[in-house]
């Protein structure tokens, strides 16, 4: 597990993490979403252990990661901006991983060089932007780490590749319990991956779940009747977003979808309808109930 | 603390380049040996020398101080140059490895390049050496050791430009802070001490001993010495054993200080030009105030003489700040920068104004300094204007004289006085050369124990008193008087060393019992040799020179070279000298002048008249004409008339000194003899 306690680092005056404190279960898929410069790229090289926190800790299993060699074996890290030696191919890459990480593992190399038809002895400048990305993730995944962190990994990646890059993913979480780290600035590149999201703005976690609970807590009520009817009729729901246009009310509740539907059907609606939230809508309406407006922290859709 | 693996792919990564400077000083290694050699052989054959050519120091392949004027720094910026980009350096921040690790890995890689290709081409020169040895000697000891220096001055450029590129994140950064961290600090004490020894010229800059000195520090003496020609030969500071160690010393320390910031270097200084601002500022100041030494030069001299160019105080000046600001601009690319920049100009006024106070205090403390003859106990002479020293290098007497503490009243009267005379002159005159042509330095020793070294200009009389009094002191002329015991090497022409050192031992012994003054006026008689002619010195007129003793070796570890002229003021040395030339040459005289005779070639043939006409000589060269194989045919009659009898020095004597390729090799002799013909023959019109 890797867990953080109110770290923050700082260049110059800027904080670009503040206080953020989370914990990362092992084998999960976490993904962290937030807009360019919210501190996703800092926290993942606070966790890498390429950056030192100025405050708080940062530990993997209880270790401290920063110049810490046992810790950092079990971590692989794709970077935003990634680092190949200068003219050089896959094989020679390999080269240089294999000298660096013990577990570094040549067959899976040769057989995901091959699966994602990357030429190993070609030099890796003359890739496209997406093929480097490929690489890149080979390389991390044949280090076979316990720990993956991937820095907006998907951008540039194809569906088919971006794809087979997260079925990859998903294998090595299934099979070897492999944790598993993303970022990205687009909620809608995690939302089918990440078992656990977080929102990062200006250096901290806004708001943290489970995708799946995310997903099933919240849902949408359409509901008309005879007579006229207010807010006041749904004491006892926990609503957020009421909105009533002529006999027929929009509204999202919180709380178990069948006791909402047995207590409304109680009523005797002459329109009931409980419809699914895409989870940028669940993230929109829980962070509107913080007092956040979502579109202006992810500022992207 | 160091990992294999690590180690390896550093090795791998760097190989190119090290491969292509390795090959140059292989190149180098090969090539020196092999054309030494074979040009010695080939002068030999044509008879231009006969002597082997002496290898010591960097004779043997110059091309290895490219190991540590560009391979070190060049390996190092390539190896380390993961910390000038961000996704570099965070990829080798992420590893798996501690940073001491990395750091000690990719060292070791740089200097098994570095150090590993001196080695093996010193090797290589040396066994190539090895197999020209009639034609080649070589100083084994010396090329090891200027080898060692040459490794000690690699391992501090490269701990230098580690440090360097620990604390900076940029390529122009990281040149600039490696030649600051290399150079700033022995560039300052050398403008320093000059500035103080311009303002004060009665101090000399070997005054100031290890901060006088560019040889210390192998890589200042190596880079800068050739530029402002303060220290002599390119090269020389690598054999200084006292610099080695230093240097070496220097290198560890350096290299613990760049491991220390290494592994406090965050990896978010990649492509800033450093930490913080501190840092930038720290580098911009220093940077700029060497720009300002010129200025400061120029300050002084305007503050000490009345030559005042303020024109290049301001240019320089202005040359500075353009500096001063241009590196902020080049390293942050930001014109915004230029402001922040303005305060840290306060530092640079401040050091400037902290070094030339300093300077002209240290001017006024030395002039201010006075030496009562009352408070010496004794003086040294390190240098008076007849010391000279053959070939560059020291002669024995002069190393003699140099460690003898003089203690005579008279002489510290005379000394002391001299140096109040030329304080006073500094002092009060429009220019400070104070008067006197004779130049010499002296350090004077109190009771105390202080040692104060000065350089003092002497007027005639007060050098003329000096001799005098010099001439009478037991100490001072027995150490003129006394030749080397046993040197290590004598040598002379093409005597056997037998006849030489036989020579030598009634040499030592004559001179022991001559007159101080006989004894200047021809042991310090300028003579020079080359290949192709016979010695020539310039002694008095009324003094016959015949030859010259070669003389060289150690007095504890300072080396000596002596040439001692065989003259007439010796006279049973010159005896047993032209007694043993002409046993050693009669056959090979006879011969030559025979096969000259029958119309063979020569590469010269010199005869000279010795106690007429002035010593005036004849010449042959290449193919002797008719007339000219008559003129041999006389001599060689009169060798052979000569032949075994002693040279009656009190008459006219001629001397024949001839080289000849012939029998398929070099054959040279001297030959002294007397002739009633010869003057006739050759006919006086024709001397040269």
């Amino acid at each position: 597990m890797i867990k953080t306690e109110n770290i923050t680092k700082k260049f110059g005056n800027f904080r670009a993490v503040s206080n953020l404190s989370c914990e990362i279960p092992k084998g999960c898929i976490y993904g962290l979403i937030g807009s360019n410069g919210a501190g996703k790229s800092t926290f993942l090289r606070l966790a890498t252990g390429v950056y030192r926190a100025d405050e708080g800790r940062i530990t993997l299993d209880g270790e401290e990661i920063y110049e810490n060699p046992a810790a950092k074996r079990r971590i692989a890290y794709v970077p935003d901006e990634l680092f190949f030696l200068q003219g050089a191919s896959m094989n020679r890459m390999a080269g240089l991983y294999q000298a660096i990480y013990p577990g570094f593992d040549r067959a899976r190399f040769a057989r995901l060089t091959e699966l994602f038809k990357l030429k190993p002895k070609a030099n890796i400048n003359t890739f496209s932007k997406g093929m480097k990305r490929q690489a890149a993730t080979i390389l991390a995944l044949c280090c076979n780490p316990e720990y993956i962190f991937f820095d907006e990994t998907f951008d540039g990646l194809d569906p088919v590749m971006r794809n087979l890059v997260k079925n990859l993913i998903t294998e090595d979480v299934l099979e070897r319990e492999t944790t598993v780290i993303i970022t990205s600035h687009s909620l809608r590149e995690l939302e089918d991956t990440c078992d656990q999201l977080a929102l990062l703005h200006e250096g901290g976690i806004v708001f943290e779940s489970d995708v799946q609970n995310l997903k099933t807590s919240l849902f949408k009520v359409q509901i008309a009747f005879h007579e006229d009817f207010g807010q006041e009729m749904f004491a006892g729901l926990d609503l957020l977003n009421y909105s009533k246009k002529g006999s027929v009310a929009n509204f999202i509740v919180r709380g178990g979808r069948e006791q909402t539907r047995t207590f409304l059907a109680e009523k005797s609606p002459i329109l009931l309808d409980i419809l699914p939230l895409s989870l940028e809508e669940v993230f929109i309406h829980e962070m509107q109930a913080i007092g956040y407006a979502f579109d202006s922290i992810i500022g992207e859709e | 603390m160091f990992h294999v693996g690590l180690y390896r792919e550093a090795l791998r990564k760097s190989v190119a380049i090290a491969a292509l400077f390795i090959a140059i000083m292989l190149l180098g290694a090969i090539l020196t040996p092999v054309g030494e050699i074979s040009w010695v052989r080939e002068a030999m054959a044509r008879g231009g020398r006969t002597m082997p050519s002496f290898i010591g120091g960097l004779d043997q392949n110059w091309t290895l101080v490219l190991a540590m004027v560009v391979q070190a720094p060049v390996l190092t910026l390539y190896l380390f140059s993961f910390l000038n980009k961000r996704n570099s350096s965070d990829f080798y921040h992420s590893i798996p490895h501690k940073r001491e690790a990395l750091f000690l890995s990719y060292a070791a890689a740089i200097l098994t390049w570095v150090i590993g290709g001196i080695w093996v081409c010193t090797g290589i020169a040396l066994a190539i050496f090895a197999t020209g040895s009639a034609y080649v000697t070589v100083h084994v000891g010396s090329v090891l050791l200027a080898t060692l220096g040459l490794t000690a001055g690699c391992l501090l450029v490269v701990a230098a430009t580690l440090m360097a590129m620990s604390i900076t994140g940029g390529r122009f950064a990281n040149i600039i802070t490696t030649g600051l961290i290399l150079f700033f600090p022995r560039t300052i004490m050398l403008v320093f001490t000059s500035i103080v020894t311009f303002a004060a010229p009665v101090v000399s800059i070997d005054s100031f001993g290890f901060f006088g000195s560019g040889f210390y520090h192998i890589p200042f003496g190596m880079l800068v010495s050739p530029f402002i020609g303060l220290f002599g030969n390119v090269g020389q500071g690598v054999g200084f054993e006292t610099g080695i160690v230093y240097t070496l010393v220097l290198a560890l320390l350096y290299f613990g200080a760049a491991l220390f910031l290494f592994k406090r270097r965050k990896s978010e200084t990649a492509q800033n030009p450093a930490p913080n601002r501190i840092v930038q500022t720290a580098i911009r100041v220093a940077g700029a105030f060497l720009l300002c030494l010129p200025a400061i030069g120029f300050v002084v001299e305007w503050f000490t003489t009345p030559r005042g160019e303020p024109m290049a105080v301001v240019t320089f000046y202005v040359i500075a700040l353009i500096g001063y600001f241009a590196y902020e601009l080049i390293t942050t690319r930001k014109l915004s920068n230029i402001k922040k920049a303005l305060p840290g100009l306060g530092i640079l006024v401040l050091l400037n104004i902290v070094f030339i106070t300093g300077a002209m205090t240290t001017q006024h403390v030395i002039l201010n300094r006075s030496l009562a003859a009352h408070q010496i106990q004794s003086v040294r002479i390190l240098s008076l204007h007849d010391r000279w020293d053959p070939q560059g290098q020291m002669s024995y007497e002069w190393q003699r004289v140099r460690m003898l503490a003089i203690q005579d009243e008279a002489l510290t009267d005379v000394l002391t006085e001299a140096l109040a005379r030329n304080v006073r002159t500094i002092r009060q005159s429009s220019h400070n050369t104070p008067e006197g042509r004779q130049n010499s330095v002296i350090v004077f020793e109190t009771a105390s124990g202080r040692r104060i070294q000065r350089n003092i200009r002497l007027t005639d009389t007060e050098a003329n008193d000096i001799r005098r009094i010099l001439d009478q002191n037991e100490a001072y002329t027995a150490a003129r008087l006394t030749l080397p015991e046993n040197p290590a090497e004598l040598w002379s022409g093409d005597l056997s060393e037998a006849a030489v050192r036989e020579i030598y031992a009634v040499l030592r012994e004559e001179v022991r019992g001559l007159d101080i003054e006989d004894w200047r006026k021809v042991s310090a008689a300028r003579i020079s040799s080359c290949d192709c002619c016979p010695p020539v010195g310039n002694v008095p007129d009324d003094v016959a020179h015949y030859g010259d003793l070669h003389v060289s070796g150690f007095i504890g570890r300072e080396t000596y070279f002596s040439i001692y002229p065989v003259t007439s003021i010796t006279p049973r040395t010159a005896d047993l000298f032209v007694r043993h030339t002409n046993a050693e040459s009669f056959e090979d005289t006879e011969r030559i002048l025979g096969y000259v005779m029958g119309g063979g070639s020569v590469n010269w043939l010199h005869i000279r008249s010795h106690g007429l006409h002035n010593d005036q000589q004849y010449s042959i060269r290449s193919n002797p004409d008719r007339r000219e194989r008559a003129i041999v045919g006389t001599v060689l009659e009169e060798v052979q008339a000569q032949q075994g009898a002693p040279l009656d020095r009190n008459r006219v004597y001629y001397s024949l000194n001839a080289s000849v390729h012939m029998d398929g090799r070099l054959v040279r002799v001297s030959f002294f003899f007397h002739s009633d013909l010869l003057e006739s023959v050759l006919g006086w019109s024709d001397l040269v």
